[in-house]
């Protein structure tokens, strides 16, 4: 019994602490810019609490509902999502942001419906590849009908456009197809198939390409495509070790553009330094590796599959976000999961934790 | 967290599982690498650029929307001005820099302090203004000192610049700057403090329109703030062209026939409702408000009795005098109290309820019929003929020609002015009606009281047989390449019926006012075109006290009790244009001192 209260405990915690450094480095990262827009500094702090706490409820919610029920609504709920996702490109339902449309406008809420997709696409795969048990090593019963689910995803994803959602939802869908036996046999040709695709997407699209040779190169054009990049750079650079300290930093003041959404973790990295970013970057970790651990011991398939779609959801959505801060991968307009400013993306995380959760705890009552 | 279980005889599965663990551990020392990369071995490298990084977001502008006269004649534009600020974080010793300063701009030491404490809201990287609308001369000493003075910027503001010396100035409005209360509202989200906002009028009611989109600017500055390069921009887009119903020639004519008095002057177009010219007198100039005006100025200009801020057109209410004579010579007719050849015996007076009403020729008009109680303005005639109506009849029929109510002028600060009634009185008084109120209010004094405005749509439908408009002042709105977002088309609010004899008879009247021996209105005659009219001179009410502190002086009345004169007319007088009504403030006589503005006019106008 004491494995159960184990687990629980760190990953409860883990979540806990991201989003308070989240709560904390958004009112920080937003504070000026906010004052100065809204005339309230407060503006994002009071929606990110809001955004935390109804988050928070519905994890609550999730760890104590029965996470093989989900196998009944798992079709469902993708099917709604993949409605809503295309709600988005209804004018007037949908909000154009800076030439995307990614947002969806309801009476009383804004939705991001590519983070209520990711989601369901993994509890839709958790059932679905339970289900088909061995037939899963099959072409046309295992492999094709997911490509088909896959390829209808992405194509929507990348109509709003929103690629980075594209990627990670194909990296985990691959991966959770692996780990449930899908062959590398019909995997590895799918890959080398769309990376000719891939290659015509990015270079196809002018602001894409320019993003890519940014960062091939940032200090080529340090005051155009390469700034994103740089001010970021220039953010760790200047936090050092210990960091500027909670509040000080100036990069957000406008050299970077996004420090309370996508660049939220560049700002960690100038105000609390090496030891900050640390301490997050390692918080992640030990969170993937509570999901995995809580796939390895539970012997329902279901869970398994699900604890596994889940910790690498998280652990892949947060691994994408960090590169693109330290200049390691293209910028994409990713959030970081619990920490990032955004509704959406926040509640679907602690949902998230929140089904982890009730399988820790089912496989704590199995021993 | 040890994973106690042996690799061999582990699942298939669980050996998938194990192998991301340690994917996901591999990626986490990369990243770890990477950060120490960045914040440790390249930290020093990192932070010099950092300092070097001295790029700076400055906001562009939008020039704000121009604002031209019916024909396409600028009135209101901008022009660029210079402007004065220091970048606080970039000074390190603020006396230095402010004795300097001082000597090169002109102004106080103690001055420069306020103003820089002014700006302690602002976050640190915005630029506080020193000084506005500097001259050239100014800018370049500036400029030429500027390695001594570091953190000083010197920038280009557009700022309002009014090619009509401030005769729209009451119908435009003017600027200031914006309000913490304004900035606290939705609607002014996009504003930052610093910017000026339209605070009254036009400029106000449609700030939407005439603000523009601000654009952005990033750019390189050295250690100094100058401008090194230009690394990104967005440009601003201008606000929207209003076209006003104003022609300025006209609107020239109204405003210089006032000379050095005061009132208020409107034509409008007798078909549309289209004010072509609105004239309050005395005007104020705009442009000190551009710039931001002192609080001595201010003070000054709100103490003024002859109230330079006020729109008198729309705001000023006058008793109407004898131009309200013409709607109880209507009413009479359509009532049949009294036919156009009805005789009142004018022999200089008249009395009701034990009074003594004066008709304003003490000798008498005689035996006086519709038409020549028009022309000469007889009192006694309408004290006659109004006694019979009665107020109530009066009073339905002068709010039918939009008198005692708004007449709708699309811009704020329009006053509804009093018609008098039996229901009226008692609401507000608690008293009872007397029939020597119903005397003098048909000479329109007493209660009775109007804007120039109301007169002015008053006299229009008479002009046009009965359509009451409603007063427009924007013609067309575009946005600056051309699209046109708003068109204005007349606005009946009502017409009103009268039998077409009843009309012949008072225009008929009204022309003789102008044209006949012994008018009243022989002031606004003109060779070439028949101007119809109806003068008035309405008493200014004077309590007790102050006919004791003041004396007569050489048989002058002292200015402020002199009788305001009126005059409202129409052209022509065969197939009416333009109708016009004029207050002057204190200017004794209706014919002669307020005569004199629609001829101006019209004069103008048919030449």
């Amino acid at each position: 019994m004491t494995f159960r209260r184990d687990v629980d405990a760190t990953l409860l915690l883990i979540t806990a602490t991201l989003t308070c450094i989240g709560v904390v480095m958004v009112y920080s990262s937003s504070a000026i810019m906010a004052a100065e827009r809204f005339n309230d500094g407060f503006y994002f702090l009071k929606r990110q609490l809001a955004y935390a706490l109804t988050g928070c409820l519905l994890m609550i919610g999730a760890a104590y509902f029965k996470y093989q029920n989900w196998r009944k609504i798992a079709v469902f709920s993708l099917l709604a999502s993949i409605v809503l996702l295309s709600l988005v490109f209804i004018p007037g339902l949908g909000v154009r942001v800076g030439g995307a449309m990614r947002w969806l406008r309801l009476p009383g809420l804004t939705l991001q419906p590519a983070e209520l997709v990711k989601l369901a696409l993994v509890l839709y795969l958790a059932h679905s590849l339970t289900r088909k048990k061995e037939k899963v090593r099959s072409l046309s019963k295992g492999y094709l009908p997911y490509m088909v689910v896959l390829g209808l995803l992405l194509g929507m994803l990348l109509k709003q456009p929103d690629l980075g959602s594209a990627m990670i939802i194909a990296g985990v869908a691959l991966a959770m197809l692996i780990v449930a036996g899908v062959r590398w046999l019909y995997i590895l040709p799918t890959i080398l198939m769309t990376l000719p695709v891939l290659y015509f997407l990015v270079m196809q699209v002018d602001y894409r390409r320019r993003r890519i040779m940014a960062f091939l190169d940032p200090w080529d054009d340090p005051f155009d495509t390469g700034f994103q990049i740089i001010q970021s750079l220039v953010a760790f650079g200047k936090g050092g070790v210990l960091g500027q300290g909670l509040g000080i930093g100036e990069q957000k003041l406008f050299y970077l553009p996004e420090a309370h959404t996508d660049f939220i973790f560049s700002v960690i990295g100038e105000e609390l330094g090496l030891i900050g970013v640390l301490v997050v970057a390692a918080l992640f970790l030990l969170l993937v590796l509570c999901g995995i651990r809580v796939a390895l011991l539970c012997q329902d398939p279901f869970g398994r599959n699900l604890a596994f779609g889940l910790s690498l959801l998280l652990g892949l959505e947060a691994f994408v976000n960090l590169a693109v801060c330290m200049g390691l991968l293209p910028t994409k307009g990713l959030a970081l999961p619990f920490i990032s400013y955004g509704g959406t993306s926040l509640v679907v995380s602690l949902v998230a934790v929140g089904i982890l959760l009730n399988i820790s705890h089912s496989v704590g009552s199995q021993t | 967290m040890g994973l106690d279980v042996k690799w061999i005889e582990l699942p298939a599965v669980q050996r998938r599982f194990l192998f991301y663990s340690a994917a996901a551990t591999l990626v986490f020392l990369l990243l770890l690498l990477r950060l120490w990369y960045l914040q440790v071995i390249h930290y020093e490298e990192l932070q010099e650029r950092s300092v070097k990084n001295r790029t700076r977001v400055l906001s562009l502008e939008a020039p704000r929307g121009p604002i031209y006269d019916r024909n396409g004649v600028l009135l209101v534009d901008n022009r660029p001005s210079f402007q004065i600020s220091v970048m606080r974080q970039d000074v390190e010793n603020r006396e230095l820099l402010f004795d300097a300063l001082s000597g090169l701009l002109g102004i106080e030491k103690a001055e420069l302090e306020k103003r820089w404490d002014a700006g302690r809201g602002f976050p640190i990287y915005r630029p506080v203004p020193l000084a506005t609308d500097v001259s050239r001369e100014v800018m370049e000493k500036i400029q030429e000192h500027s390695v001594d003075l570091p953190g000083i910027l010197t920038e280009v503001r557009p700022i309002r610049d009014y090619l009509d010396q401030g005769s729209t100035a009451h119908l435009v409005g003017y600027l200031g700057e914006i309000t913490e209360e304004e900035l606290a509202r939705k609607d002014f989200a996009e504003y930052r403090a610093g910017d000026f906002v339209g605070k009254t009028a036009l400029e106000k009611s449609y700030e939407d329109y005439l603000r523009g989109h601000k654009g952005k600017r990033l750019v390189e500055v050295d250690v100094q703030g100058k401008l090194l390069r230009q690394l990104q921009m967005e440009t601003s887009s201008p606000g929207n062209k209003i076209f006003l119903t104003i022609d300025r020639e006209l609107q020239r004519a109204t405003d210089e026939a006032f000379g050095d008095q005061s009132g208020a002057a409107v034509a409008i177009d007798v078909h549309s409702g289209e004010i072509l010219a609105m004239a309050s007198r005395p005007t104020f100039d705009p442009a000190l408000f551009a710039k931001g005006i002192g609080s001595d100025e201010w003070r000054e200009m709100i103490h003024d009795k002859r109230h330079p801020l006020q729109n008198k057109v729309i705001a000023g209410q006058y008793p109407p005098g004898s131009t309200f004579k013409m709607i109880v010579a209507l009413a009479a007719l359509r009532e049949g109290v009294a036919g156009e050849k009805r005789i009142v015996d004018c022999q200089g007076d008249f009395e009701v309820g034990g009074s003594r009403y004066r008709c304003w020729k003490k000798d008498g008009h005689g035996p006086t019929d519709l038409r020549k109680a028009l022309r000469e303005s007889c009192d006694v005639w309408f004290y006659q003929v109004g006694l019979e109506l009665g107020i109530d009849k009066l009073s339905q029929a002068a709010r039918e020609f939009g008198l005692g109510g708004l007449v709708g002028y699309p811009l704020p600060g329009e006053r509804a002015g009093v018609i008098p009634s039996q229901e009226w009185k008692r609401k507000n008084f608690n008293k009872p009606w007397y029939a020597g109120e119903t005397v003098i209010a048909s000479i329109g004094q007493g209660f009775v009281l109007a804007t120039p405005l109301q007169l002015a749509v008053m006299t229009a439908a008479l002009a046009n047989n009965g359509t009451v408009l409603k007063p427009q002042v924007i013609q067309k709105i575009e946005d600056w390449q051309g699209n046109v977002l708003f068109d204005s088309q007349p606005e009946i609010v009502r017409r009103i019926d009268y039998d077409p004899q009843a009309w012949k008879a008072v225009r008929d009247g009204l022309i003789a006012v102008v044209n006949a021996p012994r008018g009243t209105g022989h002031a606004a005659r003109l060779d070439d075109i028949t101007v119809a009219g109806k003068t008035g001179t309405s008493q200014v009410v004077r309590r007790k006290s102050d006919e004791e502190e003041e004396e007569e002086v050489n048989g002058d009345i002292p200015y402020r009790f002199r009788p305001h004169a009126l005059f409202v007319a129409y052209a022509p007088a065969e197939k009416p244009d333009i109708a016009v009504a004029v207050v002057v403030e204190h200017g004794q006589s209706g014919g002669r001192a307020a005569g004199r503005s629609p001829k101006r006019l019209f004069s103008v106008t048919w030449n």
